[in-house]
């Protein structure tokens, strides 16, 4: 046959003819005579989804079973059959998920952008009802790839599934039942879990204070979560001072000013109750930055986008709320700071050109 | 390296190379798509829908006023390819991603050595109503050691080849860019599969009982599939509009899920899916969505001293000797690097909520996605100097053809640069292919019988 001699090749050995395999009559895949996108498979990936075929179409749910899929998955993390019948298998034997974790911490490191890596990990984890491991796993996994779109929506389920108490994204039955008297206990950690994910988003930003998932994070934590306090004055006024700080030392920070905007938006606050802070930083005037807030650093280069597009953004709100009547003079400023934008950010001249235009109209202003 | 040349001269879209490497790739993938093996669906869809853009005249003499796909397949080939598409039709409706696991549903020796295509025989119906009848599960499996609610090995084979939301969306628009007349698609069954695949929640799932949770991109491919087979009943709209609401963020954009961050491709989705249910109107949040999406026009990183040849160093691309080209591609969220295919998500979602894209920069972003073409194999790549794949090539080239096409309620887009020639047919937007296949596709399944729906 010619896989025989493709083994003597490259020293491959299929599996039909291992030990303990014997019995097994691969099943080579039914492709159509004119397949589209035909894949040139290696001949481990074929020997091996073969095989694969074979355990299925018998129903075995076997140690084999796992060592054919772990094989598969290596080479092919994206096949949604293989990791459930994998994990179907890893059920049906009573197998030690523990040890499945530790070979999903090693996997993940290079399928990181696998979908089926990460649900895997969350049926495992499911089943083990247990997250002692998840949290350091997820931060170890983010400290090689900060942004990670896939860990952090791991992150994120984690927190909601085990530790949440007001958000319930997933079923209540499905959550894990505590009795009244492990309660005081649960509730101390659950506290300390949200308090502690508040400190490891402020320990990213300190690594790079642009990081927008972590931005993001925190304010999923802070005001979405349930667990943040996002509702009390001083929470609010918390959150506002730490982004401040911030964008006093680095002005030139979108991630920042969209977070600074999602907090007033969330509270019900005008863009213009910052204007004192905003308008040193737009209009290049470090020196009259008020006493009560944070001093601007020599190093921020101004004037920052954002703060310009704050101010107008702010008059364009005002502008609008005056209508008009009243609102033509600062529907005019508006323009007029949208339009200063066009020299600092060329790329969105168009844009700029268009909230100017937008701005007027709305005050009764012909363009 | 072959560097240098494409540089120095203006640049243009390598149309030759471009539908050869397409072609090549739809008959044959090297061995790195392995990873996608159970998509093969999709891949087929990137590599055709890009033909059906592309232009013939650089391939052929034939008829300038055909496309790419027109010329470049045979009318056996493409009848095998039809063929090869409703072999992946599942028996209750419905696509599979690939045939990776065909041969493992009979137990049977002699039928498994047959690839004949799948017959709806009493084994088949039987599977199909048991799949039917098993219960959605939710995101998660019960816990281990309980009775488990996965099916029983007898009852599991049909489960591990299920049909799945996006595998049959571009099912679908391949029949119609191979001009299938669709008298053999179970739209029926169809629609079945796309309300059974709708949660709880308004989401859809992959497939009906999928671990996954479901995204924007299930719901999008459920919507469009509506669109074009002109049926809405298998959707819930309000309930589902109301799941994409939970996926806005405060900066704007939407995410996978309620909570994480945003990004082009669930952004697009999203927008996608409040304009083919005629929902544009209710678009929540408008305002900002537009300012995010704008806001993701920016330039490309410097490229590292591997990628540049000598003559051409770091600091000169950076510098004020030298100008650099100017160019600016899209990154799909806040902070990230440009990628090519994010040229094609945001400028999409921002012209289904504009009449044309005088918002952004067309030109630079064009000048950017030349530069990621593959001079000598043809393709495009996520980023200049990186190694083309079917999935960045056609979004790419769908980039381009909105970039030069204007809507029809809109003048031609003026910024454009006339310098770049881009012989691309224009694309619908929101169902992702081109117009003309668009248009025969509604045509095509307005002939067919009107659907009888049973109780």
């Amino acid at each position: 046959m010619a896989s025989a001699s493709a083994a003597q090749e490259d020293s491959y050995l299929p599996f039909s003819q291992r030990p303990g395999w014997e019995d097994l009559q691969p099943i080579p895949q039914a492709d159509a005579p004119n397949a589209l996108v035909p894949i040139a498979y290696t001949e481990h990936y074929r020997d091996a989804m073969d095989t694969f075929r074979a355990l299925v179409a018998k129903g075995e749910k076997s140690p084999r079973a796992i060592e054919v899929t772990e094989q598969l998955i290596r080479m092919n993390p994206g096949h949604y059959s293989i990791w459930a019948y994998r994990a179907e298998t890893l059920l049906a034997t009573n197998a030690d998920l523990s040890k499945e974790l530790d070979l999903m911490d090693e996997l993940v490191k290079e399928h990181i952008k696998s979908y089926q890596v990460w649900q895997h990990r969350r049926t495992i984890v499911t089943s083990l009802q247990s997250s002692t491991r998840e949290l350091p796993f997820t931060t170890r996994a983010l400290s090689f790839d900060s942004k990670n779109y896939h860990t952090w929506a791991y992150r994120q389920w984690v927190l909601c599934h085990f530790f949440s108490s007001q958000t319930t994204p997933a079923p209540l039955s499905e959550r894990k039942a505590t009795s009244s008297a492990e309660e005081d206990g649960d509730e101390k950690k659950r506290k300390s879990v949200w308090q502690e994910e508040l400190e490891y988003t402020r320990e990213l930003l300190e690594k790079d204070v642009r990081n927008n998932s972590a931005w993001n994070h925190r304010f999923f934590v802070v005001f979405e979560s349930g667990e943040g306090g996002g509702e009390e004055k001083e929470v609010v006024e918390r959150e506002i001072r730490y982004t401040k700080t911030l964008l006093s030392l680095a002005p030139n920070n979108p991630s920042a000013w969209n977070y600074l905007r999602g907090i007033l938006s969330h509270s019900h606050l005008p863009l213009s109750s910052l204007t004192p802070f905003v308008t040193p930083l737009a209009l290049n005037t470090p020196a009259s930055m008020p006493a009560d807030e944070p001093p601007v650093s020599d190093k921020a280069e101004l004037p920052a986008v954002g703060a310009v597009e704050w101010l107008a953004d702010a008059g364009a709100e005002e502008a609008e709320k005056e209508g008009t009547e009243g609102g033509r003079e600062k529907g005019v400023e508006a323009a007029a700071l949208f339009r200063s934008l066009i020299q600092f950010d060329p790329i969105r001249t168009n844009y700029w050109q268009f909230r100017a235009d937008e701005v007027l109209q709305k005050v009764g202003i012909a363009v | 390296m072959a560097q240098n040349g494409a540089t120095e001269k203006e640049q243009e879209l390598l149309v030759r190379q471009t539908v050869m490497y397409l072609y090549r790739s739809a008959k044959f993938l090297p061995s790195p798509y392995v990873a996608e093996d159970s998509s093969r669906m999709s891949l087929a869809y990137f590599c055709l829908s890009a033909l059906a853009l592309l232009p013939s005249e650089a391939v052929s003499s034939i008829d300038p006023s055909l496309a790419g796909v027109d010329v470049m397949l045979k009318p056996e080939q493409r009848k095998g390819y039809v063929d090869w598409v409703y072999r992946l039709q599942a028996p209750g409706g419905g696509f599979m991603g690939s045939d990776s696991l065909a041969g493992t549903e009979r137990g049977d020796e002699e039928e498994r050595s047959l690839p004949t295509p799948i017959p709806l025989d009493d084994k088949e119906a039987a599977d199909f109503a048991r799949l039917m009848a098993f219960p959605d599960s939710d995101d998660e499996d019960p816990p281990h050691g309980e009775g488990s609610a996965l099916p029983s090995a007898s009852t599991a084979e049909s489960t591990y080849c299920p049909p799945n939301l996006i595998q049959s969306y571009t099912a679908l628009l391949i029949l119609g860019i191979l001009n299938d007349d669709f008298t053999r698609l179970n739209r029926a069954g169809l629609l079945r599969f796309v309300a059974r695949c709708q949660m709880d929640d308004g989401s859809f799932a992959q497939f009906p009982g999928c671990p996954e949770p479901g995204d924007p991109r299930s719901t999008y491919s459920a919507f469009a599939m509506s669109s074009i087979l002109d049926d809405w009943t298998a959707v819930d709209v309000d309930r589902a509009l109301h799941f994409l609401e939970t996926c806005q963020r405060p900066e704007g954009g939407f995410a996978t899920r309620p909570f994480a961050e945003p990004q082009g491709g669930f952004t697009y989705c999203s927008i996608a899916c409040y304009h083919l249910s005629s929902r544009l109107a209710s678009f929540p949040n408008s305002a900002r969505h537009l300012r995010w999406l704008v806001d993701r026009q920016v330039r490309p990183p410097p490229r590292s001293a591997d990628d540049v040849s000598d003559e051409e160093s770091d600091d000169e691309e950076q510098s004020e000797q030298g100008e650099p080209k100017d160019m600016a591609g899209f990154q799909g969220r806040s902070g990230k690097d440009t990628d090519a295919c994010y040229s094609f998500w945001m400028t999409a979602a921002l012209r289904l909520l504009r009449p044309d894209l005088s918002l952004l920069q067309p030109e630079l972003d064009q000048r950017w996605l030349l530069e990621c073409q593959h001079k000598m194999y043809g393709g495009i790549a996520r980023e200049p100097g990186a190694l083309p794949d079917v999935y960045h090539t056609y979004l790419s080239l769908a980039a381009l053809s909105l970039s030069v096409t204007p809507s029809p309620s809109s003048a031609p887009i003026a910024s454009a640069s006339p310098s770049i020639s881009l012989p691309l047919r224009p694309l619908d937007p929101a169902w992702n292919v081109s117009l003309d296949i668009a248009e025969r596709m509604r045509t095509a399944l307005a002939a067919l019988p009107k659907l009888e729906l049973d109780g």
